[in-house]
């Protein structure tokens, strides 16, 4: 008794003993489930029956899945434009604000508060509204005499803007992410620049920028995953991934294959595939990395 | 500290555990039961009435209602399904009715129907027999209901257009292009469910489109319907897809809705769906508009028409209460005070004697389908219904809506979209 | 330099701050006119939606919403949404007193223990950061399935306990990080165990840290959609979230004027908690590059 109390107390067994709550969960919630989902990966599963092993073919029947490959097209296209603006949209704000002066808090809970509330379903179905033929949009448009008719959910080329613009409305954190790395820059760079007559624009493609990148690239890796797997606004917004398949962005197509078209050994086959692809993102970003991120100290 | 720490752990583990432990009661003179079905604002009315209606004769059975709109009912349902906590009774369809027996998630009703707990004495045969699957009794249909086209009477009437039964295709154009020439206001024949008028003219030349063994028929017999969509968007008369996007359930229906104001090029004079819709979308209407109710159009209508069991109820075999979930079915089905609520919403009630008995509390729509159905039963004005879908016919379904958005976007020929939609149901089916 | 004028002094700041203000005031455009449309009569909704302010203000928009919700009932009785908000604050408070326990532990572990593979732990510790919940999705959802979990709220909250999220993990340990060695030398040699240091030192002064895990943790539960949408299945267990969708889906029809009184309220907890909390809220995500 007195050993294994001796050997629970031991510094490097605490450790390990503090630290298995997340080794089990990690197993148990993550590694387990993951094995699990392969296996059905290589099955016909309908979510109903008893899976049955079909070896690859959930794998070669995404190549020729042309809905598959539309649904990537909306995924990308969403990621690839909504994030990039966002952290433009941060940085600029951020930008706006760094001068001190006593409204900056009320700005700052202002353009922040989106951010907190973007991701709840409230403000997705908000946004349905907002987007509709009578919604608020249309009716703000009538009002100063334009076309108030236009069907912004309908339209083949707008209706995934409307996803794009509540990702980038959202861009108060990111902000808020800029503003704090924008304080650590010391102040004896900028004097030192505007000794030297540097311009505003030079100074900040110079030094504000460079001194910035790690923290772009730090959002730039995080947001890319999560606009890779964006869900809850297309399900709520566009649910069935209309018009014509370009809101149906990844998630929302998996959710589909799996709960509505019976097919949860394709959608077990799909997750792994995204997950190849963000493994496959990731290192991209990693590879670049050297070439644009200032790794440098602030001296 | 370490202690408390995993005290308080176990203990909260075992809380929340706890707190959604299984709850089921015996049939012990009370009983708890869950009803599920997917509906809209008039159905749910009308169910929820029926449920206290139920309940106020059987007052020990209580019952719990639960209901979501058709696009969420079958991925919830199927996750009931394996979670273990399905309703006692779920509104069934004919599309999953096989797959749902097939992996033994319901109750064969012959031993309820033979003890009369569950009284099908008034049905007809025929009907009774729409809920069989292989040896057993599996569900009961809730109400009779054929394809239809509903379409708007004051409209037409005004342009001296009048619609009869059994139009063919090419009359259809003609009403097509007149009503659009006379008022703007055009057709739907594709948007929503495209696979109602698909499979109507597959029909006309006895394909059936879907089953276990691949799609009917050649690419080229599918070609017909992408055909007529083309030459209405071409010639004007049909609506364009980009009107029809987020438009929200019953009460946005072009046939019954053209924005706000009403704008004719955002409408439409008619619909295709089942004749128990009348009543929803009638009472989505705005004022003035009335929908009458015929025959989809065809060239061969005795060939393409069908009717059928617009909905059933069946019993999961998870329930604990078997016997009250079979009153429960029996009473809907018997009661006439239930059915002077139900009405035709859920189709043509399946007892003859409520059928005729409900008759006189029938409104004008209810009538209207009551009466079509007479027409559609009656001997040489229609033929048997296809079989049930197989399994994942939802992804071909929406494939399908897919081809229809893209060849009226123009993004398809009708050819390509024809060949197309063949390969992609046999890439699936088979 | 040359001098300015005094009316350009004046001049620049107010641009300024009139651009900030129309941002700001665009920002938060939709969600005042979502609070202000729950005061509209439901049919003058969209009649008038381009206008802001409510021509009479119509206050029974909130109590229809609250009394009849989805219009789920039990026993005959309608779920108000009294329900629904209380199984949002139970998921939402016990996932979080969850994740703050495991959460604290574990980062003390990674912040002060030595042990063998630590470092490989600490790696696959930020990987999970690039695993969100929508990939694992399906594959938990199948685990589940097997576990027999569907259908409750155990798949959202046992997990919790487990210190899955990789994000709180990172923020704790690096505070803890910033805690002085000193301090638990000095106690060590007092005769404090591993254990010890944890329960009298570290933990104490990780409560800036602690209470921005809880603070975010408690708002992303309660948003939580996808979670409640696969497991939770019964009216009864509906959380808030869930129950707004419910509530709004099309083909059910929707009560509008209902809906936004009810969306807003599932909105005010997150208000209150942002202004009694900026302080903790701005320093997490400044400090982490957490979303919020």
């Amino acid at each position: 008794m007195k050993a294994i109390k001796q050997f629970i107390f031991k510094d490097n067994v605490a450790a390990v003993i503090c630290a298995l709550p997340f080794i089990i969960g990690f197993i148990v919630f993550l590694v387990v489930p993951m094995l699990i989902s392969l296996y059905y990966s290589f099955t016909d599963f309908t979510l109903l029956n008893n899976p049955s092993f079909v070896g690859l073919r959930n794998y070669t029947r995404m190549l020729d899945d042309a809905r598959l490959w539309r649904s990537f097209k909306a995924t990308f296209y969403f990621a690839f434009t909504s994030v990039p603006l966002r952290l433009i949209f941060a940085l600029a704000v951020a930008m706006l604000l760094l001068k001190a002066s006593r409204m900056v808090g009320i700005y700052r809970a202002m353009y922040y508060l989106p951010s907190l509330l973007g991701g709840s379903v409230a403000v997705s179905i908000l946004w349905r509204r907002m987007f509709f033929v009578d919604g608020t949009i249309n009716s703000l448009l009538g009002l100063v005499g334009l076309n108030r008719n236009f069907n912004w959910l309908g339209n083949t080329s707008t209706a995934i803007w409307t996803l794009i613009l509540l990702a980038v409305w959202q861009f108060g954190s990111s902000m808020l992410i800029f503003l704090a790395s924008l304080k650590q820059i010391p102040e004896t760079l900028y004097e030192a620049a505007s000794i030297d007559g540097s311009s505003k624009s030079r100074t900040f493609f110079r030094i504000t920028l460079p001194l910035l990148t790690p923290t772009i690239f730090f959002n730039l890796v995080m947001q890319m995953i999560n606009g890779f797997l964006t869900f809850t606004p297309a399900f709520i917004i566009t649910r069935t991934g209309a018009p014509a398949d370009t809101t149906l962005v990844y998630t929302l197509y998996m959710y589909r294959m799996n709960f509505e078209f019976s097919s949860a050994g394709y959608a077990a086959a799909m997750a792994w595939v995204m997950l190849a692809i963000i493994a496959f993102f990731t290192f991209i970003l990693f590879i670049t990395k050297r070439f644009w991120v200032y790794e440098g100290g602030y001296s | 500290m370490r202690k408390l720490t995993a005290i308080f752990l176990t203990l909260i583990l075992a809380l929340s555990m706890a707190s959604f432990a299984a709850c089921g009661s015996d049939y012990d003179g009370e009983a708890d039961l869950m009803l599920g079905w997917w509906g809209n604002p008039v159905r749910n009315e009308r169910t929820t009435a029926v449920v206290d209606l139920f309940h106020a004769d059987f007052p020990n059975i209580y019952i719990e209602e639960w209901t979501v709109g058709w696009g969420d009912y079958w991925g919830a349902l199927a996750t009931m399904a394996i979670g273990g906590d399905m309703p006692d009774i779920i509104q069934q369809d004919w599309a999953y009715l096989e797959e749902y027996v097939a992996n033994g998630h319901l109750l064969d009703l012959r031993p309820f129907i033979e003890s009369n707990v569950l009284d099908l004495r008034n049905v007809p045969e025929s009907v009774l027999e729409l809920g069989r699957i292989g040896e057993g009794i599996y569900a009961v249909s809730i109400g009779m209901n054929a394809i239809c086209m509903l379409y708007d009477k004051n409209l037409l009437d005004s342009l001296g257009i009048t619609v009869s039964h059994n139009m063919s295709i090419q009359d259809f154009i003609d009403i097509s292009r007149d009503v659009y020439e006379g008022s703007g206001i055009r057709t739907n024949m594709a948007f929503g469910d495209a696979s109602n008028f698909m499979e109507i003219l597959l029909r006309q030349k006895g394909i059936i489109m879907l089953s276990p063994e691949g799609m009917g028929g050649e690419p080229a017999d599918y070609q017909q319907f992408f055909d007529i969509l083309v030459q209405g968007i071409e010639e004007g008369w049909h609506i364009r897809y980009e009107d029809m996007v987020g438009r929200e359930g019953n009460e946005q229906n072009p046939v019954v809705w053209g924005g706000d104001p009403m704008q004719p090029h955002l409408r439409a004079w008619n619909t295709f769906v089942f004749s128990n819709m009348l009543t929803g979308l009638q009472n989505a209407a705005e004022e003035g508009v009335t929908l009458g109710m015929t025959t989809m159009p065809s060239d061969n209508p005795a060939a393409s028409n069908y009717f059928r069991a617009s909905m059933y109820f069946a019993i999961t075999s998870q329930t604990q209460n078997a016997e009250a979930a079979a009153a429960f079915i029996s009473f809907w089905t018997n009661s006439f005070a239930a059915n002077q609520i139900l009405l035709t919403e859920r189709g043509v009630p399946i007892s003859t004697v409520v059928a005729d008995a409900i008759y006189e509390y029938f409104t004008e729509s209810d009538r209207t389908a009551s009466e079509f159905l007479e027409f559609v039963t009656s001997p040489g004005n229609s033929t048997p219904v296809n079989p049930a879908r197989p399994p994942r016919s939802g992804d071909i379904v929406a494939h399908l809506n897919y081809l229809a958005e893209s060849v009226a976007l123009g993004n398809y020929t009708a050819e390509e979209a024809a060949q197309n939609f063949y390969d992609f149901g046999n890439g699936v089916l088979r | 330099m040359m001098r300015k004028r005094p009316m350009r002094k004046y001049i620049k700041p107010l641009i300024g701050h009139i651009l900030k203000l129309s941002i700001g005031i665009i920002m938060i455009y939709p969600l005042i006119w979502m609070v202000m449309s729950s005061f509209k009569e439901t049919s003058t909704i969209f009649h008038s939606a381009g206008r802001l302010i409510p021509e009479s203000w119509d206050f029974s928009n909130w109590t229809r919403g609250w009394t009849l919700g989805t219009g789920a009932r039990v026993r005959g009785v309608p779920i108000t949404f009294g329900t629904y908000f209380w199984n949002s604050f139970w998921y939402a408070g016990v996932a979080t007193l969850g994740t703050l326990m495991s959460s604290a532990l574990v980062a003390y572990s990674f912040s002060r223990g030595r042990f063998f593979g630590k470092r490989v732990l600490f790696i696959l510790m930020l990987g999970t950061l690039m695993l969100p919940a929508q990939i694992l999705m399906i594959p938990q959802f199948l685990w589940f399935h097997t576990l027999g979990w569907v259908g409750s709220y155990r798949p959202m909250i046992v997990p919790a306990f487990f210190a899955i999220s990789g994000f709180f993990i990172y923020l704790i340990t690096n505070f803890m990080n910033g805690i002085p060695r000193e301090l638990d030398e000095a106690a060590k040699i007092d005769g404090c165990s591993f254990y010890g240091i944890f329960a009298r030192i570290i933990l104490p002064l990780s409560v800036p840290a602690l209470i921005t895990t809880g603070l975010f943790s408690f708002i992303w539960r309660w948003d939580d959609f996808l979670g409640p949408l696969l497991y939770v299945r019964q009216a009864r267990q509906f959380p808030a979230s869930l129950a707004l969708r419910m509530f709004a889906d099309p083909t059910v029809g929707t009560d509008w004027g209902a809906l936004f009184a009810m969306s807003t309220l599932s909105l005010v907890p997150m208000v209150v908690i942002f202004i009694f909390t900026q302080k903790y809220l701005v320093e997490g995500i400044s400090t982490s590059g957490l979303k919020g």
